[in-house]
């Protein structure tokens, strides 16, 4: 017979029935698409303040339909000025000086009446991070991943490793999750660490800081109906080590006129426990589908917040869909931020005036467009507004824009939400 | 365990439960279909298997030859004149060329005329072999002119889909079942099509256990199983001349025929059952073994896809 030429058709046929089958029915164009990826850059500006570009690709490859790897690149660079700690408008004008920066070089300051520090430090950083990590079905219902990451900045660095397991159980309807991952970090700026509560006129430096992070999450999500997935997440984190941030200061003012008469660096406790809960539902409509999240914070600072998450996925005509997300984060201060110290009083065992410790509240909106440009390429755009408000009106409001731009290439829909936890 | 038989029980109602799994039945493409939900929700299966049997017979009715209002039979009697044919009609034409051109010409979607003259009704009545040779002249897509989107058929040629047609019902009933699915977060298992014998598993059971396919004994269609196979998800088709032959002087004439003679192959296996990725190319690696007669197994063995021959 003439077709018996010790030739495989597989192939060929393979291809002839993709041209009938609009999609494969099952997600196995794994065995097409050996990698998926997304392609994303993101610029976020505060105005007149610190403006951040990022590049991330990311690419997931499936092996067989048990096992998977994935790998992650990102690139930031940030530039700008940032709020050091230092008071906004001291009541007495002098000479202003600058203090440092992770860039920055060596630089003696002085301290003293009439004296005052600039409240912004500019910077300029890059940071470089990896990601890798290795998924497989242990059984059909049993997965298991680990993953080891690793990212520099010119005066940090970290190095983790972690591991999670997700069980199905009754009928695929519930999944269990837990993970545990430990992170190992490092401070090193430039000209050393400060001591802390010193006068930043002190020229000591102390050697590099370093800090170990365990974080533990338990999870689970219910399928609640054919429309509707809920998923509750725990997440402990406990830091340990140098929590300090070289970078800021604290003023010590006279209590009489306000007037500065020193600066010193500041000082956080060398533990920290940070707890969060989060919760996360989503619901289809016909072909919409909105999420709606809540998450409540609390660690051993006594930082509290609360973060409320709407978002809503129109879908359009052809695959585009139009995305919206209002979020709004109210956060409570540490028990040890204080805008000021007063001159003559007894130090605080710890102090910070660095505002993400103190008292918040955060708005945001965000619009995206997404495109698809073929069954497994989408392209979408993005923008969000962010505004920041120190709700005891010391620091300057914060107004950013975030634009971000993602070229995606895969064929799966994912309708879980990561859990991340705030600044 | 659950053993799926594709000969139906005739006793059972239309929509059932057996050992934990919905089972909804009904007919087309002459053939008994089924669909099997491991889902507990009854009005889920249900709305899967209302779906399944919407598009079964949506496609019975748009490429069935039996029928009158229909793309093929306005295609099969154009008498000569050029047709413009629609998206999915299109898909399928480029399938069928595909398909001839891979088998080299032995599987022919033309080749239906000889319906005409061959009956296979498991009596000894072979056609008169002049009657299959004056049908030869009107058989063979070479000599159809398909230019996507617009077919011309030479005046008195026939094309027919009944070689493709039910596998494609199979995955595209999968299709949609996994998509309806993907989109209430629901994974892609625990869902099984048979349409005659052609299968398609959307994933394991839910409790991620196989599916067990029953073959049936050629020489005893639908009381006996010879083979199970244990199938997770994909497509399973099975071709056979069980039930459609004729037999005359201790020679077994098969209805796989061989377009270019009119004539059956002979000496093919008596039923070949192939896995692969979806129904259709199962379908077809099981449909070209056959064409391969005696040269079935060779040719399945160099395919490298898992296989069952009787």
């Amino acid at each position: 017979m003439q077709l018996d030429k010790k030739r495989s058709i597989r192939k060929a046929l393979a291809i002839a029935t993709c041209g009938v089958l609009s999609q494969s029915p099952l997600s196995s164009q794994a065995e097409d698409l050996p990698w998926k990826s997304d392609l994303t850059t993101l610029y976020y500006s505060e105005k007149g303040r610190v403006s951040v570009s990022e590049s991330m690709v990311s690419f997931r490859r499936d092996i067989g339909d048990d096992e998977w790897v994935t790998l992650k690149f990102s690139w930031d660079v940030i530039t700008g000025a940032s709020a050091n700690g230092a008071i906004f408008n001291p009541t007495q004008s002098g000479s202003t000086q600058i203090v440092t920066s992770p860039s920055g070089t060596s630089r003696t300051f002085q301290t003293g009446q009439g004296i005052t520090v600039n409240p912004l430090t500019n910077f300029k950083d890059t940071r470089m991070a990896a990601r890798v990590s290795n998924g497989i079905s242990l059984t059909p219902t049993l997965k298991g991943e680990g993953e080891g990451n690793l990212s520099f900045e010119n005066d940090y660095t970290s190095y983790g490793v972690g591991g999670n397991l997700s069980l199905d159980i009754r009928q695929r309807m519930t999944t269990l999750t837990g993970g545990l991952s430990i992170d190992i970090d490092t401070v090193r700026p430039i000209n050393g660490n400060p001591p802390a509560l010193a006068s930043i006129s002190d020229t000591t430096r102390l050697g590099h800081g370093e800090k170990q992070t365990i974080q533990s999450i338990i999870g689970l999500s219910q399928v609640v109906s054919r429309n509707t997935l809920t998923q509750l997440n725990y997440s402990q984190t406990m830091n340990e080590g140098y929590l300090t941030d070289p970078y800021k200061i604290i003023t010590v003012t006279d209590p009489a006129s306000g007037a500065p008469t020193d600066y010193l660096y500041e000082k956080r406790p060398t533990s920290r426990v940070r707890n969060s809960i989060f919760w996360n539902t989503a619901h289809q409509f016909t072909e919409d589908v909105v999420h709606l999240s809540y998450r409540y914070y609390w660690d051993d600072w006594g930082v509290r917040s609360q973060t409320y998450d709407l978002h809503y996925r129109l879908a359009l005509w052809r695959g585009h869909s139009l995305q919206t997300t209002l979020r709004y984060y109210a956060q409570k201060n540490a028990d040890f931020y204080q805008y000021s110290l007063n001159s003559g009083e007894t130090l605080p065992a710890f102090a910070s005036a660095d505002y993400r410790l103190g008292h918040l509240v955060t708005k945001s909106g965000a619009i995206a467009y997404a495109v698809p440009i073929n069954k497994q390429i989408e392209f979408s755009l993005r923008a969000e507004q962010i505004d920041q408000d120190d709700v005891d009106k010391r620091f300057p409001s914060i107004g950013a824009t975030l634009f971000q731009a993602v070229f995606s290439i895969s064929d799966k829909t994912n309708y879980t939400q990561s859990s991340r936890a705030p600044p | 365990m659950n053993e799926l038989r594709s000969a139906l029980c005739p006793n059972l109602r239309s929509f059932q439960l057996i050992k934990d799994i919905w089972v909804g039945h009904f007919f087309a493409m002459a053939s008994p279909c089924e669909v099997f939900v491991d889902h507990e929700d009854l009005f889920f299966a249900q709305k899967l298997f209302q779906m399944a049997k919407d598009n079964a017979l949506r496609i019975e009715q748009k490429f069935s030859r039996y029928r009158e209002n229909n793309i093929i039979f306005q295609i099969n009697n154009a008498d000569g004149r050029r047709i413009q044919v629609d998206e999915e009609t299109s898909n399928l034409l480029d399938f069928a060329a595909a398909c001839y051109e891979m088998s080299d010409g032995l599987f022919d979607i033309t080749s239906g005329l000889l319906r005409k003259v061959w009956h296979f009704d498991g009596s000894d009545c072979l056609p008169d072999p002049h009657a299959v040779k004056m049908l030869l002249p009107r058989i063979g897509w070479e000599k159809i002119k398909w230019l996507r989107p617009y077919l011309t058929l030479p005046a008195g040629m026939e094309i027919d889909f009944g070689g493709i047609g039910k596998e494609y019902a199979v995955d595209k009933t999968a299709e949609i079942l996994a998509q309806y699915l993907s989109t209430v977060a629901v994974p892609p298992s625990g869902v099984m099509i048979n349409y005659g014998g052609d299968l398609f598993a959307l994933g394991p059971r839910i409790n991620g256990a196989p599916w067990h396919v029953g073959i049936d004994d050629p020489e005893a269609t639908g009381e006996q199983i010879v083979v199970q196979i244990p199938f997770l998800k994909g497509g399973l088709a099975t071709s056979g001349d069980a039930r459609r032959c004729l037999l005359k002087e201790g020679i077994r004439y098969g209805h796989i025929l061989n377009p270019r003679t009119g004539w059956p192959v002979l000496n093919t296996p008596r039923s070949v059952t192939v896995a692969a990725k979806t129904c259709m190319e199962a379908g077809m690696f099981a449909t070209f073994a056959m064409l391969q007669g005696s040269e079935a197994k060779s040719f399945l063995e160099e395919q490298g896809v898992p296989f069952w021959l009787m």
